[in-house]
């Protein structure tokens, strides 16, 4: 009878953990509200094919259309800061950008969101890159540019 | 740009001397023509030369080449005389970087009494300067796949020989030296003296990173940091979701060593684990005490920007018929939303028989306690970064957009002998500190120091003044 307590607790114990680590990995997958946005009223199939050849210049990762979502391979971009006290140019930074492309009534709308990492040789830094906040002013330029070319297209 | 210069200065010689009013002159203009045929044949005949002289440049780097100075050629037959220096990467690549840390402190206390293990002290006094790290690093791009990186690190350099009677001089060592090689971003291949991931703050321990002066009392006693071991292994990253991380790392390493050759036991209540490290085992040269290797890795997942959880764990023996494991467990947490941040770390060690001499005979330190079985301990820190707007407006060049101001606040818990009580110890410290750029602070701080739950049961109450810079 203790046993089979001792059991139960252990798997409502195991439940709970699972669910918290659930809604934690879920919060990964946020949506990307508040991100820069290009609006067109030209079809889904436009918007994503302008897309694609908005990320010119940057291997794409993924291309899921059904789930629209566009990922471009990292590249790296100049660095924001500078290393020690002698403010030496030997920093990295790198970017890559997920965009997601969601019909929206007879348009479609295309959302750009860059991750960003950097990496730094001084000291521990040297051992691994870690993540920094994306650059809005980049994530603005990629969705104006698909903006632009949409509009273009004069749809 | 030296042919632009020489080019203007030619057009200055030549067009300088021309007046202006015989300009119209058709006299003049034909003069003027001339002048320019001429300038048109000198930059000509400039072209040619410095094309002549690249091309004898390049002809000289072909004979020093074939004379046996290819940088390239750094072997034990292509090494020769004093020049061989030059051929080594770290030196002739410009993909390598030299560079370092290096902080002091000033310690003003109560006394001086001693604040946990491995915490740095006063001396004989109750206030010191203490230049307690200064660490070389260098970094090499050997290829795109290949890379090395090393700290090297001199402990309180002033002296030139330690009073300690088992340390064998000055602490000078290496507190990692790795070779990697990149196959993918999941997965790489790390060798060499790693350092080890237990708990966060071992693989961040620099001091210009940390806003604190003093180290966390559980990465000097449970996780003794700086913990690295000779080893290898595998690490990488994963992106499971679109916002998400997962960082691991996974090595074989060489293991504690938790007895001199004598049998006495250095896992005890007052050091915890600092003397059973690899490297300050004096007694077997760095090598391994016994036939078990050690496991160890990291895990750590990020859901979203600025939040990481991570868990990690190390298994071994320390003893040296390898019979007695030794593991250690930590948890650590970061949180980080605008200026908030929330940082900590909590770690478990359990060394079997422990409490028992190699003759199966209890063991018992100085004090008349049991030697520790388990430990435990955790801090929990809580970091405001600010910069006052006023302050960038009164003296912009001192307060630039990377200065900042840090206040903190940490708890520190520690038992190095959890089944004993009167081997807690806690701290509160308070701090503030200054970076006019990232890689540079200035650190003031007052610990409230701890036994056993009662404050000035020892008096060891102080402040600490720090600066710490990367160069």
């Amino acid at each position: 009878m203790l046993r089979c307590r001792a059991f139960s607790e252990i798997v409502v114990t195991t439940h709970r953990s699972l669910a918290v680590f659930t809604c934690l990995l879920l919060s990964g997958c946020a949506t990307l509200e508040g991100k820069p946005t290009a609006r067109s009223p030209c079809p889904f199939e436009q918007v994503w094919d302008t897309s694609i050849a908005a990320l010119e210049g940057v291997r794409l990762q993924t291309a899921d259309k059904a789930a629209g979502v566009l990922e471009t391979n990292w590249v790296e971009v100049e660095a924001s800061t500078q290393a020690g006290l002698m403010q030496r140019d030997v920093n990295k930074e790198r970017a890559r950008y997920v965009v997601e492309v969601k019909r929206e009534g007879t348009g479609a709308a295309a959302t750009v969101l860059q991750l960003r990492e950097a990496w730094s040789p001084m000291g521990v830094k040297m051992n691994q890159w870690r993540a920094v906040p994306g650059n809005p002013r980049d994530e603005e330029a990629v969705a104006a540019e698909i903006a632009r070319r949409l509009k273009e297209k004069g749809c | 740009m030296r042919r632009l210069a020489i080019i203007g200065a030619l057009s200055a010689c030549l067009l300088g001397g021309v007046p202006f009013e015989a300009a119209a002159d058709e006299k003049t203009e034909k003069a003027l023509e001339e002048r320019i045929r001429r300038l048109e044949k000198l930059v000509e005949e400039l072209i040619k030369h410095e094309a002549k002289e690249a091309k004898e440049e390049g002809k000289e780097k072909g004979k020093e080449t074939k004379e046996g100075e290819k940088p390239s050629a750094y072997t034990f037959s292509g090494a020769g005389g004093g020049r061989s220096i030059y051929a080594k990467p770290f030196v002739s690549s410009p993909k390598a970087t030299v560079g370092g840390y290096m902080d002091l402190q000033y310690r003003l206390f109560n006394s001086s009494n001693g604040t946990g293990p491995g915490q740095p002290s006063t001396g004989r006094g109750s206030s010191s300067f203490d230049q307690q790290r200064f660490v070389p690093f260098f970094y090499s791009d050997i290829t795109d796949r290949l890379k090395v990186a090393s700290e090297l690190e001199i402990e309180h350099g002033i002296r030139s020989k330690s009073a300690q009677a088992d340390s064998g001089g000055i602490e000078v060592s290496l507190e990692f030296a790795t070779i990697d090689y990149l196959l993918r971003e999941p997965i790489n291949f790390r060798t060499g003296i790693i350092l080890l991931p237990v708990g966060k703050f071992n693989l961040l321990h620099d001091s210009p990173l940390n806003d604190l002066s003093d180290r966390p009392l559980v990465d000097t006693a449970i996780i003794p940091s700086t913990l690295s071991e000779a080893g290898a292994g595998f690490y990488g990253t994963f992106y499971p979701t679109r916002l998400s991380k997962l960082d691991y790392e996974l090595y074989v390493t060489q293991g504690f060593n938790g007895y001199r050759t004598d049998g006495t036991p250095v896992i005890t209540a007052d050091a915890g684990l600092r003397d059973a490290r690899q490297r300050v085992s004096t007694v077997d040269d760095g090598l391994d005490n016994n036939n078990g290797k050690a496991v160890v890795g990291r895990v750590a997942f990020s859901p979203v920007l600025g939040v990481e959880f991570g868990g990690s764990g190390y298994f071994g023996s320390y003893d040296p018929a390898s019979k007695r494991p030794l593991s250690i467990w930590a948890a650590d947490w970061t949180f980080q939303r605008g200026p908030f941040e929330l940082i900590g770390e909590a770690a478990w060690v359990y060394a079997r028989d422990n409490n028992r001499n190699l003759d199966g005979t209890f063991a018992f330190d100085a004090n008349g306690r049991p030697l520790p079985r388990r430990m435990d301990g955790y801090y929990v820190q809580g970091n405001y970064h600010f910069l006052p707007q006023f302050l960038r407006r009164w003296a912009p060049s001192y307060f630039t957009e990377a200065s900042t101001f840090t206040s903190v606040v940490r708890w520190d818990n520690i038992n190095t002998n959890s089944e004993l009580a009167d081997t807690a110890r806690q701290r509160l410290t308070l701090g503030l500190n200054f970076r006019p750029i990232e890689d540079t602070v200035f650190k003031a701080d007052y610990q409230f120091n701890f036994e056993d739950g009662k404050n000035n049961r020892i008096r060891n109450d102080g402040l600490v003044l720090s600066v710490a810079t990367y160069f």
